[in-house]
């Protein structure tokens, strides 16, 4: 409990006060908690009323997420927002419930301010400098566009060179509309090289690579190894771009590579065209797009280049050898946007031939020139056979973390990967960095790279969160995140300098980094007195947050921590709270709420994840659905901070029956914390053998996925739930 | 795995002029096909099984000839354009077709060479030359010349002996020389799939598909085509048949020269008709049809040609009702534009209808007809 005072603003506007007896409302916040109750009947209009108000302060109206900006207060107060109109008296009809279900709702918010205390700001010496890893089309980008922002850029090389993959090549595709003219390599990337060296915001680092990096967003420590020397530099974020590797032609058997010399790959080819090859005698050229690429055996993904680029490669074919015709098969040609144009100029030339088809066999006659290339499906499906002099495979892009370490075992359900790591890392390995063919060894307790997804690319989110990834203040870009040309190498590059700025003023203010709850100042403590040492938490947090000591305590690293709290829900002992987040906050909550002594009155809570389930719960009473006046809702931060024990003590203390809604999870996950509702599923089924234990059906709890876009079905999903419930009556533990 | 494939594996050897003949014919766009399969889903006549004309777009793109000339699916199609207004790309899949259509005419058409000249618009000077020319031998060799003054009688200037053996004989060439051509066509054609069906059943259902315009009317948006084609099908039939009906009257029944009111003079008249608005109609949909389409120099030759004859032919008669002996002059233009006409028969679009008979004969053989 804190010693503030307690401020009650009820807000009887938009029907609350017809619907609800506000005077009743008031009684109970004075008698009950000795508050001090203002009345308004427009409360977002009544800036004074907020304005001298100081410590706990309760507002009773609309939804937490409406109106934040009127209904925000000073420093040094807490606010607590309990939810009348969508909550209460636009999705329940009965009067006599609806009052119920206030008053239980006043009493929760209530309790829950009264045990949150005010926020501290982490004050740490901040350092706003940049290090980019990796000095390819993306990583000078990304250097230019900090240093443009006034920013210090420290860039890593591993070759003695700047410029990467596209010094290698002989001409890129179009950058500018209208999209149809190639560009000089060289001169691109020259221009750009040039540029960087002319900017003395950055440092270069040539022949260099990363020793280790510790420490947390504004605090990176990085080891550079130099040829020569070694520096440690403090930098405040990181940017990943080290690109991509050509996945291995050999591995795709029925396409011989390296078998025959004129069987060769894309990226052979642009070596051969930047040398100025004129192929002697070669006049026919086969393309085999998608090599190795949407193919099971392979690589499982599209690396979205390749069409655009065989076209590219295919008009620099016909432009220097006369007469020659080129073939180009194709699963499906995906010149993605504006690439179309080019796609639509390569078609104009009368000696490009495109069709649909696979190509089954490749054969020859050793000692003759020329292949034999046995066509079938696709387009060209009457049996078709072709002779061509070169065969040119369009081999997949993987990332440069590709294989390095990967959350694949978190999605067992989509069987073993169907390519083979790398360089398999194994999680329990993690406490210390292994140097060698690592690229970022960071000294983390989860590992020294990157976490990839499914296709071996670093990503926190399918769809929200672009550059983030499961380490905050560590942006990955360009073809090292996912496959892109260099015009979206330098989107990329753009995007991800951007969220490294962010990423320093964020931490300078000592506020929370990565999102969704970016610019929160909620903390954790850690009461290392209860911890068992049992590891959960350095484990589980899904942005490696936690390290551990020599003892294997957990050490907390505040600026890497996004404020989820699924190590709270993690914690067999409850040794983890935020300020204003805990198990015991929540635990009052649910004591607030009133059991009724009629038997055919249910009392169930709803967890609902403040992300997805609630503003679907919003619209939902935006719509006027209705649901069940037996639930009371409470919003957490992701279902994977709901703690077993709480859910435990719940039922104990006489809660009919508890219903999860978190965000979908699995390999296509939606959890904007990468994996809470997967663990809160995980440990609710490990709860089952509590619920035999107090003899009571397991059916009582559920976990069920919702979307944003289903909140037209959550009233039915929370009906339904309840409905279930009554089968098996009340909790046998009520009034005990 | 391949010995298990029935069909016999073939070599592709591209043919980089076909697209430059394709394109001199109309069906330029060629290139711009990225195969979406829009036109095969917007054409009410193509079959779900292998649909048209998405695949003879790659054929040509990839100048695969001797598929496109075996190919009976290009005549399922009957120009109504839904293809090409509906293209993502451009890609006039209806000029396409219409283009390999004229090609798979002048490819079998007998004899060859003449077939290939014809279908270039720098020798349509020489071909206009040679019914001029033979008009003059005529003259300088029977010492007739034009009459002067007098009831006119067309009989005087060129008489029907004279005309009707020229007739037969031009007459007979060019039915031979069209069906050696469609003879040469269908057998090509049906060595690529056994007919389920007696071919002669097969031609006199789709005799009755012709009558009854069936397969046209399937297609479809445009439907003035539809009735510009019926009225010019039909008025030509009628004035087939008033040139019959004219022989008819001079040599069974012995009239002596055309009057009139006679038969074949009212026939001639309905036919005219219904040829006329016919015409009109289809030259109005060519120039103002705002579906991207390549008109070519095989369609108006066609069109351009039907309409001189019938206006001259109205004309003349008109005069010669006047006594204006400016008759006699239209009457010559008029059997110059007719023996073009014949004679050119099987290597112009008017080949199409025996073409078209063959093909649609041959696809009702083996039971491939669009779902009406």
């Amino acid at each position: 409990m804190n010693e503030m005072k307690l401020n009650v603003l009820i807000c009887s506007g938009c029907d609350i006060g017809k619907k609800l007896d506000i005077e009743k409302l008031k009684g109970i916040a004075e008698r009950e908690f000795k508050g001090e109750v203002s009345i308004s009947s427009e409360l977002c209009n009544s800036p004074e009323l907020l304005r001298n108000v100081h410590g706990n302060v309760v507002i009773a109206a609309c939804s937490p997420r409406e109106k934040q900006a009127n209904f925000s207060v000073e420093n040094d107060s807490i606010l607590e927002r309990v939810n009348l109109r969508e909550g209460i008296i636009w999705s329940h009809q009965s009067n006599e419930a609806m009052q119920s279900m206030a008053e239980d709702y006043l009493r929760m918010g209530i309790n829950s301010v009264m045990r949150k205390s005010l926020a501290t700001l982490i004050d740490e010496e901040i350092s706003k400098d940049i290090l980019v890893i990796g000095g390819g089309i993306t990583g000078i980008t990304a250097a230019l566009e900090a240093a443009k922002a006034n920013y210090n850029v420290f860039l890593v090389e591993k070759e003695g060179k700047l410029g990467g993959k596209v010094a290698e090549y002989g001409r890129i595709l179009p950058v500018k509309s209208p999209y149809r003219d190639t560009v000089d390599a060289s001169s691109f990337i020259n221009e750009r090289i040039a540029r960087l060296k002319e900017d003395s915001r950055i440092k270069t680092f040539l022949s260099s690579s990363i020793g280790s990096i510790s420490g947390q967003p504004g605090m990176f420590d990085v080891q550079i190894k130099s040829p020569s020397s070694e520096a440690i530099i403090r930098v405040g974020s990181i940017i990943v771009a080290t690109g991509w590797k050509p996945y291995d032609a050999s591995k795709i058997k029925k396409y011989k590579y390296g078998l025959n010399p004129d069987i060769i790959t894309t990226l052979e080819l642009e070596k051969l065209l930047k040398d100025g090859n004129s192929f002697a005698n070669q006049k026919t050229f086969a393309f085999v797009l998608c090599a190795g690429q949407r193919d099971d055996q392979n690589l499982p993904y599209c690396s979205s280049v390749c069409c655009a680029a065989s076209l590219k490669e295919a008009l620099q074919i016909r432009e220097r050898v006369r007469d020659s015709k080129v073939f180009i098969f194709y699963k499906d040609m995906r010149a993605l946007g504006v690439y179309e144009e080019f796609y639509k100029k390569a078609q104009e030339d009368s000696g490009i031939f495109l069709a649909k088809a696979d190509v089954d066999e490749i054969s020859w006659n050793d000692g003759e020139p020329g292949m034999e290339l046995k066509l079938n499906g696709g387009f060209l499906d009457f049996g078709t056979d072709i002779r061509v002099d070169k065969v040119v495979l369009a081999t997949g892009m993987i990332s440069s973390e590709f294989g390095m370490y990967n959350v694949k075992e978190e999605h067992p359900e989509n069987g073993p990967l169907s390519y083979s790591h790398l360089n398999p890392y194994k999680l329990s390995d993690g406490a210390t960095a292994t140097s060698g063919e690592h690229i970022l060894n960071l000294r983390y307790r989860q590992g020294p790279e990157l976490p990839t997804l499914m296709d071996g690319f670093p990503d926190s989110h399918y769809v929200c969160f672009p550059y983030e990834s499961r380490r905050t203040g560590i942006f990955a870009a360009g073809t090292a995140r996912s496959p892109s040309n260099v015009a979206t190498c330098e989107i990329d590059a753009k995007g991800a300098a951007l969220k490294a700025i962010q990423t320093v003023e964020l931490a300078d203010r000592g506020l929370i980094i990565g999102p969704p709850k970016v610019g929160e100042e909620d903390h954790l403590t850690i009461s290392l007195q209860r911890c068992t040492q049992c590891r959960r938490c350095t484990e589980e947090c899904p942005f490696g947050a936690i390290d551990e000591d020599a003892k294997t305590f957990p050490l907390y690293n505040p600026l890497r921590c996004r404020d989820c709290g699924i190590c709270m829900g993690a914690c067999p002992v409850q040794a983890i709270s935020f300020k204003q987040y805990s198990v015991d906050i929540l635990h009052s909550m649910i004591k607030s709420i009133k059991i009724p002594e009629e038997d055919d009155k249910l009392r169930i809570v709803v967890f609902a994840c403040e992300n997805d389930a609630y503003p679907a719960l919003d619209i939902a009473s935006r719509e006027r659905m209705k649901y069940s006046e037996e639930v009371r809702i409470i919003p957490v931060r992701c279902l994977g901070s709901v703690n077993s024990v709480l859910v435990a003590d719940s039922l104990s203390e006489g809660i009919d029956g508890l219903l999860f809604l978190g965000c979908k999870y699995g390999s296509d996950y939606q959890c904007h914390f990468v994996r809470g509702s997967e663990l809160e599923s995980q440990r609710l089924k490990a709860l089952k053998e509590t619920l035999d234990n107090l003899a009571l059906e397991p059916e009582r709890l559920r976990i069920e996925q919702i979307e944003l876009s289903d909140w037209s079905k959550v009233g039915n999903i929370i009906d339904g739930f309840v409905e279930s419930v009554r089968k098996f009556g009340p909790n046998p533990f009520r009034g005990l | 795995m391949s010995t298990s494939n029935p069909v016999s594996r073939q070599r592709i050897e591209v043919d980089l002029n076909f697209v430059n003949e394709v394109t001199r014919r109309g069906g330029g766009d060629v290139k711009k096909c990225m195969q979406c399969s829009e036109c095969s889903v917007v054409c009410p006549l193509s079959p779900s099984e292998s649909p048209f004309p998405r695949k003879e777009m790659l054929w040509t793109q990839w100048g695969l000839k001797d598929k496109l000339m075996a190919d009976p699916d290009i005549w399922m199609c009957h120009n109504c354009e839904d293809c090409s207004k509906e293209c993502p790309r451009n890609a006039k899949p209806g000029s396409v077709l219409g283009a390999l259509r004229s090609m798979v005419i002048e490819t079998y058409s007998w004899p060859r060479a003449i077939s290939r000249a014809f279908s270039k618009k720098a020798f349509l000077a020489l071909f206009a030359l040679v019914p001029v020319v033979l008009m003059i031998v005529f003259f300088l060799a029977t010492g007739i010349r034009v009459p002067n003054g007098g009831p006119i009688y067309f009989s005087s200037l060129v008489p029907y002996n004279y005309l009707d053996t020229a007739g037969i004989i031009v007459g007979a060439y060019a039915i031979l020389a069209l069906l050696y051509g469609c003879f040469r066509y269908y057998r090509t054609l049906s060595k690529q799939k056994k007919g389920k069906m007696n071919a002669v059943i097969a031609a006199i259902l789709t005799l009755k598909d012709v009558i009854l315009h069936t397969w046209f009317s399937v297609c479809g948006s445009n439907r003035n085509r539809y009735y510009a084609h019926i009225l010019i099908f039909y008025g030509f039939c009628v004035l087939l048949l008033a040139t019959f009906t004219g022989a008819l009257e001079i040599h069974v029944f012995g009239f002596s020269h055309a009057l009139l009111g006679e038969p074949q003079n009212i026939i001639g008249n309905i036919g005219t008709v219904l040829i006329l608005p016919g015409l009109l109609i289809a030259i109005i949909n060519r120039t103002t049809s705002k579906v991207p389409k390549e008109d070519t120099y095989f369609d108006w030759f066609f069109l351009i040609l039907l309409l001189l004859i019938v206006c001259t032919g109205f004309v003349m008669e008109l005069l010669r009702l006047d006594g204006i002996s400016l008759a006699y002059w239209t009457y010559m233009i008029h059997l110059i534009l007719v023996f073009m006409l014949v004679a050119y028969f099987p290597y112009s679009k008017f080949a199409h209808l025996a073409y078209r008979f063959f093909a649609l004969t041959y696809l009702t053989s083996i039971g491939r007809r669009p779902a009406v």
